[in-house]
């Protein structure tokens, strides 16, 4: 557990002492910025307009903060390929692959402490917006409870595409490369469900059950399911599983 | 030589499986050789390892490929349980609402249906593809509920022909379908949706009455003025169909759902009138057709126009004729008027359709209502009809030369032909039959009465229902009449209202927050540090 720690800490350390950590949080700030105050100067507008008319309810969960969740996702889809793209292709450009292969550690605890980190880097991006949402409790009166779902759910959603991308990142050791793979594979998951039209009922299902994205929206709206959670759990298992599988095979391919 | 055939075996094999797949994805409909062509595909794969069995078990000598099959078994039965768990998870998830108002869970009403679902029960939803998320986190929330549900969802655009067979008027159809009964909704309202499932699941018999002995039209009749094919319409409609002779049965029996009167050319008797009062006061739903009067003079049907009056409708003495020529289309002279454009109404909602009223006269709302019930317009013809109300110029020299005369009393159209009429019921309902709902009791009912009545009954004959138009108004006029009756309320949860009310002045400062001095600290305190480092 200490050693999975310390891999965590030395890869906070390695985002946090390059200006690559505070750039990427920059960019997803900027990003979430845009995507919470255009629906917010809409929803704005549209709360002045129904006052003359009473009746249909403006909620703000269901309209401003759902909808900035939901678009939070498409910026995981662009800067999360970034982060994950140098957790193992940087180690094996440098050579320090080498080190850890050999250190007294083991894989897991390796890959879980990177895993870590990744998810550190990721939960410091996501307390930006906690500065959003706190705006939005001074001026209204949001509910928070869907809030926190909303948030559980970024945060497993985000696991995923980050076990992935961990997985994808140590195939190879170039960056560049890592991060196109991971990229094009999260777009192939994100837009799973739509080709699932095209097919029948059983296999849509799957489809829709495979998609990334058909399972954050319950979240978003504020509802917790276990077959949501354990698919991302799941899948997170999985791509973590995959990492370690590779790693290993990084001794016997020689 | 053997080599080379393998080698081209090995890559038909594989252009076979590909060309299954993409098959698969782009042509549903020919999936049953896309599976041909992925078991041939699989077969050629097999035969051309077979034929380099030699390089195969070279390649398993080496170190690499026992460690990477072993790395790939582990993987599959990793991945294998992992699908396991998903598997059950979907089957026996629990979900919990954390919103305020519970506005994504069911009311208690729908989960005690829900529960008590002893058989499949099929929701199909008819809409375009992108509206399928709307009825989806509905009917998911019902598949939650009971494994008995199972939903599904065409887009009739793609699948024409599953559209047609469900004779589907308008998107956003939805057909419960419950050991072989079907009931259709055009809501994705829990509301809606319940009230099909209750009616579909208990079956409660929708019965329509065509009145008897007044010559009526016949439902049996197939000859061209009968009624046989509007009758299969109904039967197609889950709609049972039975014959009232109201003078034998004295009241309304307590099953009816619609009471339709086709066309009687005699006027009915008083008691007669008195049954038919007091089933539409206790939430009845009358249909009248109503054809013009055969001579000048006096009405024959007095007491039926006197009770169509006291619903707020008059019906008018005279025969509707149409000169815009818009018949001749469909074969027909000036004395079949047509319809192609439809005053707001449940009944026409979406209603495109040309209908035709062979030999009509005016329907029209009383001005103002009468018994404070107010009709509403329901077919209007065009603005080239006219009603004529000397009837003895009709029978002598046919209805071509007839003419337009204001000073007779004729009025220019457009002319309403038919109206539609609903009010709360004023007595108490008739007892429901025995087999009624269990499920319903608790819940409060409000009946309703209901009339239509068009000035035409000759359009839902035989040989009217040659215009398309005049088969689905029909359907719809009765489906309104009989599918309207909710079994249950449930009122719409509703999200609570939270809004936001900021000053221009705090907007800017938001934008200015968002936008601007949160990623800036950021990128600032990047620099600090790459600054500092160096």
């Amino acid at each position: 557990m200490r050693n999975i720690a310390a891999i965590a800490q030395r890869e906070l350390n390695a985002y946090f002492s390059s200006p690559i950590g505070y750039v990427l949080i920059g960019f997803f700030a900027l990003l979430f910025g845009w995507f919470f105050y255009v629906p917010l100067a809409f929803f704005e507008q549209q709360s002045m307009q129904s006052a003359m008319n009473p009746g249909q309810a403006m909620n703000i969960n269901q309209m401003l903060v759902a909808p900035a969740f939901m678009n939070t996702t498409v910026i995981m889809l662009l800067v999360f390929p970034l982060i994950t793209m140098r957790t193992y292709s940087e180690e094996k450009r440098s050579g320090t692959i080498e080190l850890l292969l050999t250190s007294p550690l083991t894989d897991v605890e390796i890959i879980l402490g990177k895993f870590i980190g990744a998810m550190g880097l990721y939960t410091a991006m996501l307390s930006i917006t906690l500065i959003h949402m706190a705006i939005l409790f001074i001026f209204g009166n949001p509910e928070w409870k869907p809030i926190a779902t909303g948030y559980l759910g970024l945060l497993l959603m985000g696991g995923c595409f980050l076990s992935l991308g961990l997985f994808i990142s140590s195939l190879t050791k170039n960056q560049i490369v890592a991060a196109m793979a991971t990229f094009a594979v999260f777009l192939m998951l994100w837009v799973l469900n739509w080709i699932s039209t095209f097919v029948g009922p059983t296999t849509q299902a799957v489809l829709a059950h495979l998609s990334i994205t058909e399972h954050f929206d319950d979240f978003a709206k504020g509802i917790i399911d276990t077959k949501h959670v354990i698919y991302y759990l799941s899948f997170i298992a999985f791509g973590l599983f995959l990492t370690m599988k590779s790693v290993d095979s990084e001794r016997w391919r020689g | 030589m053997a080599n080379k055939i393998f080698g081209v075996v090995g890559w038909i094999g594989t252009i076979l499986v590909f060309g299954a797949v993409a098959v698969r994805l782009v042509r549903p409909e020919w999936n049953q050789y896309a599976t041909y062509m992925a078991w041939a595909g699989l077969a050629a794969v097999l035969l051309y390892m077979a034929g380099q069995w030699r390089d195969v078990a070279d390649f398993y000598k080496g170190r690499g490929a026992r460690y990477g099959t072993m790395s790939l078994v582990s993987i599959v039965v990793f991945l294998g349980i992992l699908v396991a768990v998903n598997y059950l998870s979907t089957r026996q998830n629990k979900r919990w609402d954390f919103t305020a108002n519970q506005v994504y869970s069911l009311s208690d009403q729908t989960i005690k249906i829900l529960t008590g679902l002893k058989e499949p029960v099929t929701f199909v939803v008819f809409d375009r593809e992108a509206n399928f998320d709307r009825f989806r986190d509905r009917l998911d929330e019902f598949a939650y509920h009971s494994t008995n549900v199972k939903a599904e969802y065409v887009d009739p655009d793609r699948q024409p022909a599953r559209a047609k067979e469900a004779q589907l008027q308008s998107y956003g159809t939805i057909l419960v379908q419950y050991q072989g009964r079907t009931e259709r909704v055009t809501s994705s309202e829990e509301q809606a949706l319940t009230n099909a499932l209750i009616k579909v699941v208990t079956g409660a018999a929708k019965k329509v009455y065509f009145t008897q002995g007044h010559s009526e039209k016949d439902t049996a009749g197939t000859d061209r003025a009968g009624y046989s094919s509007i009758g299969q319409a109904l039967t197609g409609d889950n709609y049972g169909m039975e014959s009232l002779v109201l003078v034998q049965q004295k009241t309304v029996p307590a099953d009816a759902t619609v009471v339709v009167i086709a066309g009687p050319s005699t006027d009915f008797f008083p008691p007669e009138i008195e049954a038919l009062n007091a089933y539409v006061a206790g939430g009845g739903k009358v249909m009248v057709l109503l054809d013009p009067e055969a001579k000048p003079g006096p009405s024959t049907h007095p007491l039926l126009t006197q009770f169509l009056a006291d619903w707020g409708i008059m019906a008018g003495n005279d025969v509707v004729l149409d000169a815009s020529g818009m018949g001749q289309m469909l074969g027909t002279d000036a004395s079949v008027p047509v319809a192609a454009q439809y005053p707001p109404h449940a009944i026409s909602e979406g209603f495109r359709l040309v209908t035709a009223y062979p030999m009509a006269r005016s329907m029209t709302p009383i001005e103002g209502g009468s018994n404070s019930h107010t009709a509403q317009p329901l077919v209007s013809t065009s603005a080239q009809s006219w009603s004529e109300a000397d009837l003895s110029s009709l029978s002598g020299t046919g209805g071509a030369q007839v003419a337009f005369n204001a000073d007779q009393g004729d009025k220019m159209g457009p002319i309403t032909l038919g109206a539609a009429v609903s009010a709360a019921a004023t007595a108490a309902p008739a007892p429901p039959a025995a087999n009624g709902s269990p499920a319903a009791p608790d819940a409060e009912r409000k009946p309703e009465s209901r009339v239509v009545a068009i000035g035409d009954s000759d359009f839902a004959a035989n040989f009217g229902l040659g215009i398309q138009g005049n088969r689905d108004f029909f359907m719809n006029a009765v489906n309104w009449l009989a599918q309207q009756e909710n079994l249950i309320a449930i009122r719409p949860r509703e999200p609570e209202d939270r809004r936001l009310t900021l000053t221009a002045d705090q907007q800017q400062r938001i934008m200015l927050l968002c936008l601007f001095i949160i990623p800036g600290i950021v990128f600032a305190s990047g620099v600090y540090t790459w600054w500092r480092r160096r």
